[in-house]
């Protein structure tokens, strides 16, 4: 089957018709987020799912529902044209839609098929026909939307439906049931028989018990490792789902590894910038910071002081010289009063006084002056002023020697000064002034440590910001993360402890078979002795070989069809991965035929596949798959894949495009790749330079301009070949 | 290696073998049952060979294969008494 093409018509954002031609080999289609990618996809898989008709007005287009009158209809129709063996055929899905007074009715469901002859077509049902050419259990194999869906043996049943299919021996499980049952029948008849012989039955009893023994032996293990395939499963599981995450994870770890770092950084750049001023003032003395200018000045003024001293000592004893003059003057006018020297002229002394007034004669102008008269009184006046004047002027002078007699300076406190400003300066004053080196080199530190601290703390921001993208990105908290980091480990032992386990029970099953085997040729040894005996004996014998022979075709047939899958599946792997690692396709078949895939390199499993690898390790099962429907049909059928390459690097995905483009099957690729943003318009355009390099034809989808972000019904999705 | 090889053919057979064939195919080569029955297994290459047979396991194996849609008790009475009857 190669579809040819495909038809969309007012499927959501499809608006109108819309056509897909498509070539035998690659098709991309190439979409940004929202413009009808996924859509697309869904279109086809209402189209391949047969068992639903599925006729909600939400797979309408909202642009053509709005254009619609009251009472307008119009189809929703998705269809496509294929080559499958004689000729091109059709399958048709539709239905159609009304609008009533705003509402929309849907009716009218049709599921039609043709098949063409030349340039005849005849009508047929379509389910049918896509049945019979594409049947149910391999359309399961085609559509794929995004990397989750790719791995086919998630499901239990996917091995059996693969090896029925493709075996070409139908109902295998069947006969292999019905031969067992058979030989069980057999064997209970013959076993009856032989212990109707006495010499038999005693030896027969034994070995039942044995074998009975041995059986739940083998049942109990065979339930036992049941149950650790499903522990080991579903820590696989887990851990596989952990595995997805690792490059999440490892880039969480190093974020938050330099984040701790940065913090203990921080913490200890952030203690170096503070400073307890308490303790640096009173303890470390910085409060003296200050004290050479204080000290200076106290001892400038102490100095001052000391001048001012000696000053006022210098007036001191001046002055009580002074005054000493003027006592030792007044004592000689004292003197001079009992027989001193005359005063001047001008002033009569008190001696000439006396005697001017006894003589009532002025002997200075030579007037008479009598008893009574104002001369004399003048006279008389004068002589008791001059002598209360000398009264007075000594009694000061007295008091003022008195006063100089006095110490100038009665305490010492200047002397006490100078001590203390002589003990301040020196060794001490030298020390005080170094602590504002100090001081300024401290601050300097801790000017440079809060630069410092600014830096740290922009790179904490920065990484605390890739911290913020990579959950947001990864979609998983930062409590799901540390808890995944500690579950790891023990998730893989957990899982180690399962797989030895398993490894310990099929060893046992293993063994206990063997043992059963011998206690069953045990059994075939005894030889009845009665004649029917003989028979039963016979009859069991090839009822027995039947159910061997069943039993190991049935086990070949599987591993044969492993091996043609695995071998194919690591032609592809190889090829999806050329010029990398890849290691090997491993399918691993359980007891109860369920499969598992895994990679391995040098025998050993490959627990932490990146995610591009395990992609292109389910993809080349997918192709392997597809190949062997090829041989073993004659007929082919499309892989149609929805983002299957989101965990590709852009150079895995450049090559993966160039392989897929090379590999002769029909694959249609709906993905966002091949698109950058263009900063100058902010639009999404196509890497044109990597286009050329396929031979692919190429659509590019995109929503019609003009459309209202805030309105669905401006929606639709422009369609174009542009390769 | 013969046998895989035998079942390795199983596995790409003729499209114009029935599934009764590829079934007989995929068993008579088995060396148990060649031992115990004593038959060429190239003799038989189709479900109606080995049902008109004279060597009484190739028979019952192709009276087991198109045994259909009987219940298990009539298909193991009918070729337990053919074996019964015929096993010499």
């Amino acid at each position: 089957m190669i579809i040819k093409k495909i038809t969309i018509n007012n499927f959501r954002s499809y608006y109108g018709y819309n056509e897909f031609e498509l070539k035998d080999g690659l098709t991309l289609i190439i979409g940004d987020n929202g413009d009808g990618k996924t859509t697309f996809f869904e279109a086809l898989e209402w189209l391949f799912n047969t068992s639903t008709e599925n006729i909600k007005a939400t797979n309408i287009s909202a642009k053509r529902k709005k254009e619609l009158g009251d009472g307008d209809s119009d189809k929703v129709v998705v269809s496509i044209v294929f080559q499958h063996e004689d000729g091109d055929k059709i399958v048709e899905k539709s239905f159609e839609f009304t609008k009533h007074s705003d509402n929309i009715i849907t009716s009218n469901f049709s599921f039609k098929g043709y098949e063409c002859h030349g340039a005849e077509r005849s009508l047929t049902d379509g389910k049918n026909l896509l049945d019979r050419c594409f049947d149910y259990d391999m359309r399961r194999y085609c559509l794929f939307k995004g990397e989750n869906e790719l791995n086919v043996f998630e499901n239990d049943t996917a091995l059996k439906a693969l090896v029925a299919k493709f075996s070409d021996i139908r109902e295998f499980d069947k006969y292999v049931d019905l031969a067992s049952k058979m030989e069980e029948k057999s064997d209970r008849n013959y076993k009856r028989e032989l212990k109707r012989d006495s010499k038999n039955e005693k030896e027969a009893d034994e070995l039942d018990k044995d074998i009975e023994n041995l059986e739940d032996k083998i049942i109990n293990a065979q339930k036992d490792l049941k149950k650790q395939q499903e522990v080991s499963d579903e820590f696989n599981v887990r851990i596989e789902d952990l595995a997805n995450s690792e490059e999440i994870r490892a880039k969480y770890k190093q974020l938050q590894s330099r984040l701790t770092t940065l913090m203990e950084k921080r913490t200890h750049v952030a203690n170096l910038s503070e400073i307890n001023y308490n303790y640096k003032l009173l303890d470390d003395l910085w409060i003296l910071c200050d004290f050479p200018q204080t000290l200076k000045s106290f001892q400038m003024k102490v100095s001052g002081a000391n001048r001012q001293r000696r000053r006022m000592n210098d007036a001191y004893i001046e002055k009580r010289g002074r005054l000493e003059g003027q006592q030792d003057a007044l004592k000689e006018i004292t003197k001079n009063q009992q027989g001193g020297p005359e005063l001047d002229w001008d002033i009569p002394g008190p001696q000439v006084l006396e005697e001017m007034i006894q003589d009532h004669r002025c002997k200075i102008c030579g007037h008479v002056a009598p008893e009574g008269s104002t001369e004399l009184e003048f006279m008389k006046q004068r002589l008791a002023n001059y002598y209360k004047h000398i009264e007075e002027k000594t009694r000061k002078i007295n008091e003022k020697v008195e006063e100089t007699e006095k110490p100038l300076f009665s305490f010492n406190y200047l002397n006490e000064l100078r001590t203390i400003s002589t003990s301040l300066s020196g060794e001490r004053q030298r020390e005080i002034i170094q602590l504002r080196n100090v001081i300024a080199d401290r601050i300097k530190f801790v000017v440079d440590r809060k630069e410092e601290l600014k830096k740290i703390d922009e790179q904490i921001e920065e990484l605390e910001n890739d911290k913020k993208n990579l959950l947001i990105q990864s979609n998983l908290s930062e409590g799901i993360i540390e808890k995944d980091i500690k579950d790891w480990r023990g998730y893989y032992n957990q899982k180690q402890r399962a797989d030895d386990d398993i490894y310990r029970l099929k060893s046992e099953i293993e063994r206990n078979k063997e043992k059963l085997d011998e206690k069953e040729q045990e059994y075939s040894n005894l030889k009845p002795n009665t004649g029917m005996g003989k028979v039963y004996e016979k009859v069991h014998r090839v009822f027995f070989c039947v159910k061997k022979a069943f039993e190991r075709a049935r086990k070949d047939n599987l591993r044969h069809f492993i091996d043609k899958l695995t071998d194919h599946a690591n032609n592809y792997l190889k090829r999806l991965n050329t010029g990398d690692f890849h290691g090997e396709v491993c399918i691993d078949v359980r007891e109860d035929d369920r499969a598992r895939i895994y990679l391995v390199s040098n025998g050993e499993r490959i627990m932490n596949s990146n995610g591009a690898l395990k992609t292109t390790m389910y993809m080349s099962i997918l192709f392997a798959i597809s190949d062997i429907t090829t041989q073993k049909r004659e007929d082919d059928y499309p892989l149609i894949f929805d983002a299957p390459t989101s965990s590709f690097g852009e150079i895995k995905e450049d090559l993966f495009y160039n392989i897929i483009d090379s590999i002769n099957k029909q694959c249609i690729i709906v993905t966002k790749d091949l698109l950058y943003r263009d900063p100058e318009t902010n639009t999404s355009k196509i890497q044109e330079q990597k286009l050329s390099n396929l031979k692919s034809f190429v659509y590019r989808i995109q929503k019609e301009e003009g459309f209202d972000s805030n309105d669905l019904s401006t929606i639709s999705t422009h369609v174009e070949r542009i390769k | 290696m013969d046998y895989l090889y035998s079942m390795s053919k199983i596995f790409f057979m003729e499209k114009s073998q029935s599934n009764y064939d590829r079934l007989l195919a995929a068993i008579i080569e088995n060396p148990q049952l060649v031992s115990i029955g004593d038959y060429n297994p190239t003799d038989y290459e189709s479900i109606d060979e080995a049902l008109n047979s004279d060597n009484t396991v190739v028979k019952a194996l192709a009276m087991f294969i198109l045994s259909g849609n009987k219940s298990e008790t009539q298909i193991y009475n009918e070729i337990s008494n053919f074996l019964i009857n015929n096993l010499v």
